[in-house]
C-alpha cells in the first residue's frame, strides 16, 4: 500500500478529483450520474487498452499492434455471430483465443529475428487490420449480440458494469505479474536482461508470454468496444495506439521495462477520460483532447524522469547503476537518449 | 628474490596426496586482437583458502577469471574443476559446476526484492504460485549467513554498493557453489562494509570454500589471504606461495618486475615551453576532487594510477563529456568553459584520444577518409557546406602515411583493421585537426609490439612539435619511457606528483608507494 | 521511373565506397554473389529486379497494368511515398525515429488548405509558409528530444497526438477543396509522356538533394557519423545538436513536400491526411535498405522500393482483389522486409566475422 501512495500518479490524480468536484458544481451536466457513467464506461477501454500495452512494455517491448489484434478479433466475433451463428459465448471465447494467437505471433517473430517490437508489430498490426477489413470488405457487423451490448451499456446508477470488467483485469494482470512464475519472467527480462538470462530464464519465453497476454487483453478490448459501438467494425483498433502508450505511461510504468503498475494504468485511463469528459463538457473542440493526450505522455515522461533523478539523489544507492556515486554519475553521464526502440 | 621469482612449477596439491584443488587452470592463454599469445598463466585453489590474485592492469587477471567462470574458452589451456578437466562454455554452467563470479557490475533486477533476486531462476512456488513468504524464509539463511540482516522483501535496488555485493555473494552461496570469485570486490564499497566482507570470506573460507580475492591493495591481501599468485605479462611470477613466507616489498617487486628497458630513452628535462593546460582545484560530477596540475607546451606529462582512479572520468571532463563543478580550468592561462568536444577542439585545439576505440574512438564501418576527416569537415568545407572526398583525402592523406597506417586504402572500413592501425587512426584525426593540447587516453591497450613503439614515437614527436600531451596509461613501462613527469592518481584525487628519473624500479617502487600509502590511509581512518 | 532513379548512384553513402579505387585490390572484391547480396548494392539490385518481376507478373496476368493510365498512378502514388520515405529515412539514418511524420504533413496541408481556401493568399507565399511550418514542426520535436533527453520514439509519439489534434482544432474538421491549377497541373498534369506525373520529377529532385546532402555536405556527413556512433562523432568534435536538429529540420521539409504532393492530386484534403503515413514510410525504409541502426543510407533504394510497392498494390488492385486486402499486403510486405533485411545483416556480419579472423591469423604469422 506504500508503494501505492509513493506512486507518481497521485499528484495527477489529486487535481483531477478536484477539478472534478469544482466541475460538478460549476457545471450542472458534469456531475450527473450518467456523465459520471460515460466517464468511467471509457475509462475501463482504456484501462484495459492500456493494460494490452503495459504487460509489453513490462518485458522491454512494445507493441504497436494493440490495435490491429483488437479490430481483428472484433471481426471474428462479428462474423461468428453475424453470419455462422455461432453462440455468443463460444465466439467470444474464439476471439480471445485469437487474439492471443496474434499476440503469440508477434512474440515468437521477436524472439526469433531479435528485431525490436516496434518495427514488427507495426508490420503485424497492419496485417491484423488488413485481414479485418479483407473480410468484411470494410462493411461493419452491425447485429452485435444483445448479452454483449447490455453487459458493455449495463449501469447501476453511474457504475457501468464495465469498470467490473477493467477492475477484473487489472487485478488479474497485477497478480499474474506478482505470483505468476511467468510474470516475474517477464519483469525481470525487462528489469535486467543480462541477470535474468544468467539465471537461466528465458527471453524468448517472455516475449512470447507478454505478447500474447497483449493480444488476450486486446480481444477483451475488443468485445467491450464492440458492446459500446453496438457494432463490430474493422475500423475498431485504427485509434488505439495513442492511448495504449499514454495509460500505462501516464501510470506510471517505465518504458525501458521491468516495472509496471496496472493499478496506476487504471486510475490514469479514470484521469484520461475525465480531462477528455470535462474538456466536452466546457465545449472545448474534442480535437483539443488528443492535443492533450500527446502533451500529457511528455509531461508524465518527464515528471518520471524527474522523480528517478530526484530519486537518485535522495536515496543512496540505486543497484541495475552499478557502483559509487562516480560510476553512476558516469552512467548518467553516457546514457544519453536512454531508449532505442529501433536499435538493438 | 630471482629464485623466488623465477616463475616456480605450480603447486600440485593433488600429488600430494591431498584431495585435488576445486578449481585449477593449467597454462591458461588467450589472445586478444593482434596482440600475440601469451605463454600460460596457471592457477591454483584449495577448498579452505582465500588465495590473492595481483598484478599490474593488463596482467592477465580477468583473462584466468573470465576463463574461468565460462564466459570465453582459453586459446590453449585447460581448466579443471575438483582434478577433472571441464569445458566451460557459459556462466551459467560454470555456475552449474561450482565456480560462481561476483562482478562488479551487479547483476541485479532493481525492482525485485533481495530475497526474489537471491533465487532468480528458480524462485520457490507454492501450487504454481509465487509464494513470497516461503522465498522469504528460504532466503533468511542464506543472508545470514552472509550477514545480511536486512528484510528479504526489501527491494534490491535499495541495497548500498556494499550490501548489493554481499547479496550477490550470498546468491553464488544459495547456487552452491564451492568457488567463489571476486574481482576487485573493494573498490566500490565503503570501509566500514570491506572490513564486514573481510569477515564474512573469512567465516566461508573456515566452512570449506575456496576464495580468489583479486586486488590491487596489498594491504588487503595481507590481511585477508591465506596464499597469493601474482601475474605479469600473462605469465606466473608468483605461484600460490604462502603469503607468511613473501614479504609486501618482494609482491610488489614481482608485479612491477625489474627488467630496466633499453628504450628508456626519452629526453628528460627537455625545454619546456608556456603552460597550455592548468587545472586549479578542479572538482566534477564524478567526484574528482581538487584536481590541479598543469602541462607545459612540449611536455609529456603521464597521469597514472590503477584502474578506476578516475583518470579517463577526468579526461572526459577536460573535453567537455562531463560537467566540471568546482575549480578552473585554464587553456593558456585563460579561465576557459568547455561544454563539449566541438569546443574543445574550435576554440581551444583541445583533442582527446579515447580509450574506447571501438564505442567512441572510431566510427567503425566507416571509411578511414571519414574518421581521419571528422575533425576538419568544418574547416574542409566550402559554401552551402559542401565537401566531397576529393576534397578530405589530400587533408588526410598526410597524416595516415606519417602514422604509417596499414590499410587497402582511405575507402576502406576501419571496422577491418587491426587494433593498432585502428588506434593509429583514432589517433590520426587530431593530428588532421591539428590539436595541440592533447589527451591521449591508455593509447597503446591491446595493439601489438610494432604499434605500440610507433605510437611512442608518434607521442615523442607531438611533444617535440610543441604539443601539450597529458598521457593517462596503466602501463608503468610506457609512462616511464614516456613521460617527463607522472602524477599519480587514486580514489579521483591527485595522490602526489614522482620525477620521472627514467629508472623504471625506482619510478615504479615510487608510484607503488603513493599508491599502497593511500590505501594503507584510508584502511587506517 | 526506374531509368530515373538510377541516377543518384547506387554506392552507399557513408564513404566505404567502391572497392578497389586506389589501386589495391582488396578481398572484398572477391565475395562471389553471397558477399554482393550482403553488401548493400543488394536492395537496389533486388528492388530493380522486383519490380521487374512485378512488372512482368501483372502486365500478363493482369489486364491494363503497363497501360500508361496505370503506369501514371503509380507514379503519383510512388512520387509522395518515396518522399514520405526519405522524410523518415532522415531520423532513421541518425539511428532515430519519425513517429509523427503523418501529424507534421496534417499541420502542413490544415495550413495550407486555410490558405488557399479561406484567407486567398498567393499559392506560391502559401507554399513557402507550409514548407516553413513543416521544418518548424519538426525542428520543435528535436528541439524537446534534445532539451529533454527522451527517446525520439516518445516524443514524436506525443506530436503525434499532439500534432494530429492541433491540425483538427485549427480547421475544425473542415475539407478544403484546392482549386489552385498551378497545383493540379504538378499533381494530375503530365510530363513528357502521358505515363508520367510531374510528381515524379518532384521525387526525383528531392531524392538527387537528398543524396547529395549526404554524399557531398558535411551536415549529411555528420549525420551519418551520428546515426552510426553518437559517442564517437560527439568525441571528435561534431556538433551533435546541431546535426539533430538539421536532420529533424530536413525531415520536417519533406514532410511538408509530401503533404504539398497529397494536396495537388487529392484536390479535396483535411486534417486527417497524414493518417496513414506511417506505415508506407517505414516500408520504404526498410525495404530501402536502410539500416534500422542507423549510420547508413540508400536513397535509390528507397525510391525504388516506393515503385515496387505501389506497383504491387496497384498490381493488386488490377487483379481484382478489393482494396480492403491491401493493408494486409503492406504489412506482410514490410515484415518480409524486415526479416529478410536481419537476416541479410547478420550473414553480413558473418562474413565480416570470418574475415576478420582470416586477416588476424595472417597478420600475426609474420610478426
Amino acid at each position: 500500500m506504500s508503494q501505492v501512495l509513493r506512486a507518481k500518479w497521485l499528484p495527477l490524480l489529486a487535481a483531477t478529483v478536484v477539478a472534478g468536484i469544482v466541475l460538478g458544481i460549476e457545471t450542472k451536466s458534469f456531475g450527473a450520474s450518467f456523465n459520471v457513467y460515460v466517464i468511467l464506461q471509457t475509462a475501463a477501454f482504456d484501462a484495459v487498452v492500456g493494460l494490452a500495452q503495459m504487460v509489453v512494455l513490462a518485458v522491454g517491448d512494445m507493441s504497436l499492434a494493440v490495435g490491429g489484434i483488437g479490430g481483428l478479433v472484433t471481426i471474428a466475433i462479428g462474423n461468428a455471430v453475424d453470419v455462422h451463428h455461432w453462440p455468443v459465448g463460444a465466439a467470444v471465447l474464439a476471439g480471445l483465443v485469437l487474439g492471443t494467437i496474434c499476440g503469440v505471433v508477434n512474440g515468437v517473430v521477436i524472439a526469433r529475428t531479435q528485431l525490436s517490437g516496434f518495427i514488427v508489430t507495426l508490420a503485424t498490426g497492419s496485417a491484423f487490420t488488413g485481414i479485418a477489413y479483407g473480410v468484411t470488405s470494410a462493411i461493419p457487423y452491425s447485429s452485435v449480440p444483445s448479452s454483449i451490448v447490455s453487459l458493455s451499456q449495463g449501469r447501476a446508477s453511474f457504475f457501468p458494469y464495465l469498470l467490473l470488467v477493467a477492475f477484473g483485469a487489472t487485478a488479474l494482470v497485477g497478480a499474474a505479474l506478482r505470483w505468476l512464475p511467468d510474470g516475474r519472467s517477464v519483469l525481470a527480462v525487462g528489469g535486467n536482461r543480462d541477470a535474468a538470462t544468467l539465471s537461466g530464464l528465458s527471453r524468448s519465453r517472455a516475449l512470447v508470454v507478454a505478447h500474447g497476454s497483449s493480444g488476450l487483453l486486446a480481444g477483451v478490448a475488443a468485445v467491450m468496444y464492440m458492446g459500446v459501438l453496438q457494432s463490430a467494425t474493422p475500423a475498431t483498433g485504427t485509434d488505439w495506439l495513442i492511448i495504449s502508450f499514454a495509460v500505462p505511461i501516464i501510470g506510471g510504468t517505465a518504458l525501458t521495462g521491468g516495472e509496471a503498475s496496472s493499478v496506476g494504468g487504471l486510475i490514469a485511463a479514470v484521469v484520461l477520460a475525465t480531462i477528455n469528459d470535462a474538456l466536452i463538457v466546457l465545449n472545448v473542440n474534442t480535437n483539443a483532447v488528443e492535443m492533450a493526450e500527446g502533451l500529457l505522455i511528455l509531461a508524465a515522461v518527464l515528471a518520471g524522469q524527474v522523480g528517478r533523478l530526484a530519486g537518485l539523489q535522495g536515496r543512496a544507492h540505486e543497484t541495475g547503476r552499478p557502483g559509487s556515486r562516480r560510476r553512476r554519475a558516469a552512467g548518467a553521464a553516457a546514457g544519453g537518449a536512454g531508449l532505442d526502440p529501433v536499435a538493438r | 628474490m630471482s629464485a623466488r621469482e623465477a616463475s616456480g612449477s605450480p603447486l600440485a596439491p593433488g600429488t600430494r596426496g591431498g584431495p585435488p584443488p576445486v578449481l585449477e587452470l593449467r597454462g591458461v592463454s588467450k589472445s586478444f586482437g593482434g596482440v600475440a599469445a601469451r605463454d600460460g598463466a596457471d592457477l591454483v585453489l584449495a577448498a579452505g583458502e582465500v588465495h590473492a590474485l595481483i598484478g599490474e592492469n593488463g596482467a592477465g587477471k580477468s583473462t584466468l577469471i573470465n576463463v574461468a567462470t565460462g564466459v570465453f574458452p582459453p586459446d590453449a589451456g585447460a581448466v579443471l574443476v575438483d582434478g577433472e578437466p571441464v569445458q566451460l562454455t557459459s556462466p551459467r554452467f560454470a555456475a552449474a559446476r561450482g565456480v560462481a563470479v561476483v562482478h562488479q557490475e551487479r547483476n541485479l533486477v532493481g525492482a525485485f526484492s533481495v530475497a526474489e533476486n537471491l533465487f532468480l531462476g528458480r524462485t520457490p512456488t507454492r501450487g504454481g504460485l509465487v509464494s513470497y513468504r516461503r522465498i522469504a524464509e528460504e532466503a533468511r539463511p542464506w543472508l545470514d549467513q552472509v550477514g545480511l540482516g536486512l528484510d528479504p522483501l526489501v527491494e534490491a535496488r535499495r541495497l548500498s554498493p556494499g550490501q548489493a555485493q554481499l547479496l550477490e555473494i550470498a546468491k553464488a552461496l544459495a547456487q552452491r557453489c564451492k568457488v567463489l570469485l571476486l574481482d576487485e570486490p573493494t573498490s566500490s564499497i565503503t570501509e566500514g562494509e570491506s572490513e564486514h566482507l573481510f569477515a564474512i570470506l573469512r567465516e566461508l573460507r573456515d566452512q570449506g570454500t575456496a576464495i580468489l580475492f583479486v586486488s590491487h591493495k596489498l594491504e588487503e591481501v595481507y590481511a585477508l589471504c591465506d596464499r597469493v599468485t601474482v601475474l605479469r605479462d600473462g605469465r606466473n611470477v608468483v605461484t600460490a606461495r604462502p603469503l607468511g613466507a613473501i614479504t609486501r616489498d618482494e609482491v610488489v617487486h614481482a608485479m612491477v618486475g625489474r627488467t630496466v628497458d633499453a628504450a628508456a630513452a626519452h629526453d628528460h628535462g627537455a625545454p619546456v615551453g608556456a603552460a597550455r593546460l592548468e587545472l586549479d582545484a578542479v572538482s566534477t560530477e564524478y567526484g574528482h576532487d581538487g584536481v590541479s596540475l598543469v602541462v607545459h607546451a612540449g611536455e609529456i606529462v603521464a597521469l597514472y594510477g590503477l584502474v578506476g582512479a578516475g583518470r579517463t572520468e577526468l579526461a572526459r571532463c577536460l573535453v567537455g563529456l562531463a560537467r566540471i563543478t568546482g575549480g578552473r580550468l585554464l587553456v593558456d592561462g585563460e579561465p576557459v568553459r568547455i561544454r563539449n568536444p566541438y569546443d574543445a577542439l574550435r576554440h581551444h585545439g583541445l583533442g582527446y584520444v579515447s580509450e574506447d576505440r571501438k564505442a567512441e574512438g572510431l566510427i567503425l564501418q566507416h571509411s578511414i577518409s571519414r574518421n581521419v576527416g571528422i575533425t576538419i569537415w568544418d574547416k574542409l568545407r566550402r559554401r552551402l557546406g559542401w565537401l566531397s572526398e576529393s576534397q578530405t583525402r589530400p587533408a588526410v592523406e598526410g597524416h595516415v602515411e606519417r602514422l604509417r597506417v596499414k590499410m587497402q586504402g582511405l575507402a576502406q572500413p576501419v571496422s577491418g583493421l587491426s587494433g593498432g592501425n585502428q588506434q593509429k587512426v583514432s589517433a590520426a584525426k587530431w593530428l588532421a585537426a591539428e590539436a595541440e593540447i592533447l589527451v591521449f587516453d591508455e593509447p597503446t591497450v591491446g595493439i601489438d609490439v610494432a604499434a605500440k613503439e610507433e605510437m611512442h614515437q608518434l607521442l615523442r614527436e607531438l611533444a617535440h612539435g610543441g604539443a601539450a600531451i597529458l598521457l593517462i596509461s596503466s602501463d608503468l613501462r610506457e609512462v616511464v619511457r614516456l613521460a617527463d613527469r607522472i602524477l599519480v592518481m587514486g580514489e579521483f584525487r591527485l595522490l602526489g606528483e614522482v620525477a620521472n628519473t627514467g629508472d623504471y624500479p625506482a619510478v615504479s617502487r615510487a608510484v607503488m608507494e603513493r599508491i599502497t600509502s593511500s590505501v594503507h590511509g584510508a584502511l587506517r581512518r | 521511373m526506374t531509368s530515373t532513379t538510377s541516377e543518384p548512384s547506387t554506392t552507399r553513402a557513408h564513404g566505404a565506397g567502391p572497392p578497389g579505387r586506389d589501386g589495391t585490390r582488396p578481398a572484398v572484391v572477391r565475395r562471389g554473389i553471397v558477399g554482393r547480396l550482403a553488401s548493400g548494392q543488394s536492395s537496389v539490385v533486388g528492388l530493380v529486379l522486383l519490380t521487374i518481376v512485378t512488372w512482368t507478373i501483372f502486365g500478363t496476368v493482369g489486364s491494363g497494368f503497363l497501360t500508361s493510365f496505370n503506369l501514371y498512378s503509380i507514379g503519383q502514388l510512388a512520387a509522395r511515398d518515396a518522399v514520405l520515405g526519405m522524410a523518415q529515412a532522415i531520423l532513421v539514418v541518425m539511428a532515430r525515429m519519425n513517429l509523427a511524420v503523418g501529424s507534421v504533413g496534417a499541420i502542413c496541408v490544415s495550413l495550407l488548405g486555410y490558405m488557399l481556401v479561406d484567407a486567398h493568399i498567393p499559392l506560391v507565399l502559401a507554399i513557402v509558409v507550409v514548407v516553413v511550418a513543416g521544418v518548424l514542426a519538426s525542428l520543435l520535436m528535436g528541439v524537446v528530444e534534445l532539451k529533454t533527453g527522451l527517446s525520439s520514439f516518445i516524443v514524436t509519439l506525443a506530436f503525434l497526438s499532439a500534432y494530429g489534434g492541433g491540425a483538427l482544432l485549427l480547421t475544425r474538421n473542415a475539407n478544403y477543396e484546392i482549386t489552385s491549377s498551378v497545383l493540379g497541373r504538378l499533381g494530375s498534369g503530365t510530363l513528357v509522356s502521358a505515363a508520367i506525373c510531374p510528381l515524379v520529377a518532384v521525387a526525383v529532385v528531392c531524392g538527387v538533394v537528398v543524396w547529395l546532402v549526404y554524399n557531398k555536405t558535411a551536415v549529411g556527413w555528420k549525420m551519418l557519423a551520428v546515426g552510426a556512433n553518437e559517442r564517437a562523432a560527439r568525441a571528435s568534435g561534431v556538433d551533435t545538436s546541431r546535426v539533430l536538429l538539421a536532420g529533424y529540420a530536413i525531415s520536417g521539409l519533406l514532410c511538408a513536400v509530401a503533404a504539398l504532393m497529397e494536396a495537388s492530386y487529392e484536390l479535396n484534403v483535411n486534417a486527417s491526411l497524414g493518417t496513414n503515413w506511417l506505415l508506407p514510410s517505414f516500408i520504404a525504409v526498410v525495404l530501402g535498405g536502410v539500416a534500422l541502426a542507423g549510420g547508413d543510407i540508400t536513397v535509390a533504394g528507397i525510391l525504388l522500393a516506393a515503385v515496387f510497392y505501389d506497383s504491387l498494390q496497384s498490381g493488386l488492385t488490377i487483379l481484382n482483389v478489393p482494396s480492403y486486402w491491401l493493408d494486409l499486403a503492406e504489412g506482410l510486405v514490410l515484415l518480409a522486409a524486415v526479416v529478410a533485411d536481419q537476416m541479410r545483416r547478420r550473414r553480413r556480419s558473418r562474413v565480416r566475422r570470418a574475415r576478420r579472423a582470416r586477416l588476424a591469423l595472417g597478420g600475426a604469422s609474420p610478426a
